[in-house]
């Protein structure tokens, strides 16, 4: 169901979440970010409108590098552990993971194949005094962390203990090269190793990517059923679900299905999440094919 | 206000496993509280009137927002510049030293 703002008065004081607030001023700060996010929006809408948007894409391969910034031995997550995250993200980006027979049965023929295969290009490691990093962007700066590899044709993936409780943040496509890229913390990376439950099947990442191609949160960020994640085959929602929620959650109207609370793109716990739906694999190829086209 | 001056000791969690029908609890910083892949919003508060948030963004990052509170008839009023003229409002009760309700 196509999920639209209520219309307003203008200029009209009103309550708005603040994570939308937030985003407000990550669009003010970098000028060339708004323009490029504009221009994103524009052409997902035409692909969305196009027959092409339902032929299958093209199989395209990213390369990845992994930036491990640790202090403790746990942080300094091993091989075996990063390999474990990259078949995760291959497995859920091309929908071969097992669990989406979780996907309820209403929703069972969105789930889709987004194409997108990673392929690990390399793993920096370097140690820090730094018991946590904050959402800052520390962690992407060479005096703080680990600069990122070459961010035009490379997903940069840092991998640190992340202060405030946070797992893991991403930046959206059109940002500035110098801190593009995604940051998981150690504790919700990969499988084995220093990951720990309920985080610990490797869909942070999933989650984290999901939104370095573009793709919103499930309810739309605003907790009040106005907001939209700009993809039209996902209901809307009131807010974030969280744990493992039963089949229907109901919010904003939205039943006899409820939310998606199974979608990657929701707050759930790593066991429940299991699908891109169909729209959302535009939304995300629209971003890589355009604003993203050297990660090719 | 007997729990003021617990008030200003410290930030503020919102621990959404607790939330009810009557609105969302917040406790002490620095409980143990189970990691979430929802960011946990903070809340702290200047006895001069000025305030803080901490939430979340669309891309999961924490932002701080400033902010300034008031109170009448035993509820705190926080507002928050949102950006682009609107103005987020949240409606607080002290619960209890180590609980805070912010009313839906």
């Amino acid at each position: 169901m196509a999920k639209r703002k209520k219309r307003t008065r203008a200029k009209a004081p009103r309550r708005r979440c603040g994570t939308m607030a937030a985003h407000m001023r990550l669009l003010e700060a970098y000028a060339p970010f708004r323009t490029r996010q504009a221009r994103l929006e524009l052409a997902t809408a035409r692909r969305r409108s196009l027959a092409a948007a339902l032929a299958l894409p093209k199989l395209v391969t990213v390369d990845v590098v992994v930036n491990v910034v640790y202090r403790t031995d746990a942080q300094n997550v091993k091989d075996a552990q990063i390999k474990s995250q990259i078949s995760v993200l291959n497995r859920d980006f091309a929908a071969t993971n097992t669990d989406k027979k979780k996907v309820p049965e209403p929703w069972k023929g969105l789930v889709t194949k987004s194409r997108v295969r990673f392929k690990l290009a390399k793993v920096v490691r370097r140690r820090t005094t730094r018991s946590s990093f904050p959402t800052d962007d520390s962690v992407k700066r060479s005096s703080t962390g680990i600069a990122p590899f070459e961010p035009e044709s490379h997903l940069n993936l840092w991998v640190c203990a992340l202060g405030g409780g946070v797992l893991g943040y991403a930046q959206f496509p059109g940002g500035p090269a110098s801190t593009d890229g995604v940051v998981v913390d150690y504790r919700a990376f990969g499988k084995g190793g220093s990951a720990q439950a309920p985080f610990n099947l490797g869909r942070t990442a999933t989650h984290e990517v999901g939104h370095y191609f573009n793709l919103r949160h499930i309810w739309g960020d605003t907790e009040d059923c106005t907001g939209s994640d700009f993809v039209a085959d996902t209901p809307n929602a009131a807010g974030p679900n969280y744990g493992t929620p039963s089949f229907p959650s109901v919010s904003c109207g939205n039943g006899p299905n409820g939310d998606m609370f199974m979608n990657y793109m929701d707050y759930v716990d790593d066991a429940a999440m299991v699908l891109f739906t169909a729209q959302q694999v535009v939304r995300m190829r629209t971003a890589l094919e355009t604003v993203r086209p050297d990660l090719r | 206000m007997s729990g003021k001056r617990a008030l200003f000791k410290t930030a503020w969690v919102h621990v959404f496993e607790e939330d009810g029908t009557e609105g969302a609890v917040y406790r002490p910083e620095g409980g143990e509280l189970p990691r979430s892949r929802r960011p946990r919003q903070r809340l702290s508060f200047s006895p001069d009137g000025s305030a803080r948030l901490v939430v979340a963004g669309p891309d999961d990052r924490l932002h701080e927002v400033e902010a300034r509170w008031t109170e009448a008839e035993g509820e705190i009023t926080v507002s928050a510049d949102s950006g682009a003229g609107s103005v987020r409002t949240l409606h607080v009760r002290v619960r209890s030293r180590d609980c805070l309700l912010v009313r839906r």
